[in-house]
């Protein structure tokens, strides 16, 4: 499965920082694990006067092996994370905000 | 709260970011700015943030008339892009100068109080509220070009051709270091009268961490409004509607709904109270100013 920056903003363009992700192939992932902290910056001034900007830290709510990790640590929404697991399909997470 | 001399006006200094101002920078260019303005009114029923409600109370509770209506707060302000840090602006009997700016950092807003700082002064202001440190816990460095820096007034060896770069202030240290600084000039500008210290307003969705750094921040706010004998400011109203994120957060852009401005503005209003004007002979009138009665029907008081 793949894990992904999730896509948090409809209809805008946001660059999302992926910042405390330390996992290697070989690391065993559970539910509940946290993975990374989350930032997420809107990209289109014409929107706002002020940048608009979201954290969260993402969740795993799936299980697997980690089987090769992305080297970018920042992009667009959606961004290749790692590989866990054998299955095809997106690696289940959740953004939690506080 | 009461003044002893309710003919000389109270006088109001704002700063901070865009929770207090969201006009933009001259730079943007007037049609940026008028589509903009035209966005802020569809966005808010109550044009002008916090400020728009505060002084609307404040003159309602120094004289003894009726708080204003929704009606009314709905109505002022139409068509005026406020607030226009270039002017102050004149109620009956109180005036507020809005100096805020969108994405004022620290050290951004220090650089803007130091650099007019003289004129500040010859404002006098009776009561100074300052909202800084929220943008710097987004983490977001500013580049302005110094059309931007010198709207109210010119700063000497900025020329028009430069570009200045603020940077955050990345840990709870250095802002108190940034924060310290810009409270010393506050209290030379303020003269001894009141200044608050509002807290940040921390975002609406946050990381663990984030929440963490706003906490510190804030504490930051705490301590040194504490060292001046500044008046600390903060929002217990939003432990209220936790489960209803857009009662106080805008869903399009985080910024605070106008309830949460019309919060803001009841809790400065239950912490400040006004000795009697202890005068000053000459009030100055540093920048152009604007009457509000121009554009409001306001009822004889």
């Amino acid at each position: 499965m793949i894990l992904k920056t999730p896509f948090i903003l409809d209809n805008v363009q946001a660059k999302c920082d992926v910042r405390g992700f330390t996992l290697c192939p070989g690391d065993m992932v559970m539910p509940g694990d946290y993975l990374a902290e989350l930032r997420y910056e809107v990209i289109e001034e014409q929107f706002s006067d002020c940048p608009i900007v979201h954290y969260g830290d993402l969740v795993a709510t799936g299980s697997g092996a980690v089987r090769s990790v992305g080297n970018q640590r920042c992009g667009a929404m959606g961004m290749f994370l790692a590989e866990i697991g054998d299955e095809e399909g997106d690696f289940p997470v959740n953004f939690v905000c506080f | 709260m009461s003044r002893s001399n309710k003919d000389i006006p109270l006088r109001i200094l704002i700063i901070g970011a865009s929770e207090s101002n969201r006009r933009r920078y001259s730079s943007y260019g007037v049609k940026a700015n008028m589509d903009w303005a035209q966005e802020l009114e569809r966005r808010y029923a109550v044009s002008g943030y916090w400020p728009t409600f505060f002084m609307h109370q404040l003159e309602s509770q120094i004289y003894n008339i009726p708080f204003p209506c929704h009606k009314e707060l709905q109505q002022f302000g139409k068509g005026q892009y406020l607030y226009d840090r270039r002017f102050i602006y004149k109620w009956k009997h109180t005036e507020m100068w809005n100096i805020a700016m969108p994405g004022n950092i620290a050290r951004l807003g220090l650089y803007h109080i130091k650099s007019h700082r003289e004129i500040l002064k010859k404002f006098s202001p009776d009561i100074t509220i300052i909202c800084i440190g929220s943008v710097d816990c987004l983490e977001n460095s500013v580049t302005l070009p110094a059309i931007n820096l010198t709207e109210i007034h010119k700063v000497s060896n900025l020329n028009s051709e430069d570009s200045l770069q603020f940077n955050y202030c990345q840990t709870p240290d250095e802002f108190y270091d940034i924060l310290v600084e810009f409270s010393e000039i506050i209290s030379w500008i303020s003269q001894g009268r009141t200044v608050l210290h509002l807290d940040v307003i921390p975002g609406n969705m946050n990381s663990r961490l984030q929440k963490q750094r706003f906490a510190a921040f804030g504490s930051v706010v705490k301590m040194v409004s504490q060292k001046f004998d500044h008046k600390y400011i903060t929002y217990p109203f939003l432990n209220e509607h936790l489960e209803d994120m857009n009662h106080w957060y805008r869903h399009d852009d985080g910024h605070p709904t106008d309830s949460m401005n019309a919060h803001i503005a009841n809790t400065i209003l239950d912490n400040i109270t006004i000795s009697p004007f202890t005068g000053h002979s000459s009030r100055e009138y540093p920048v152009p100013t604007i009457n509000v009665s121009d554009w409001t029907q306001e009822a004889a008081s």
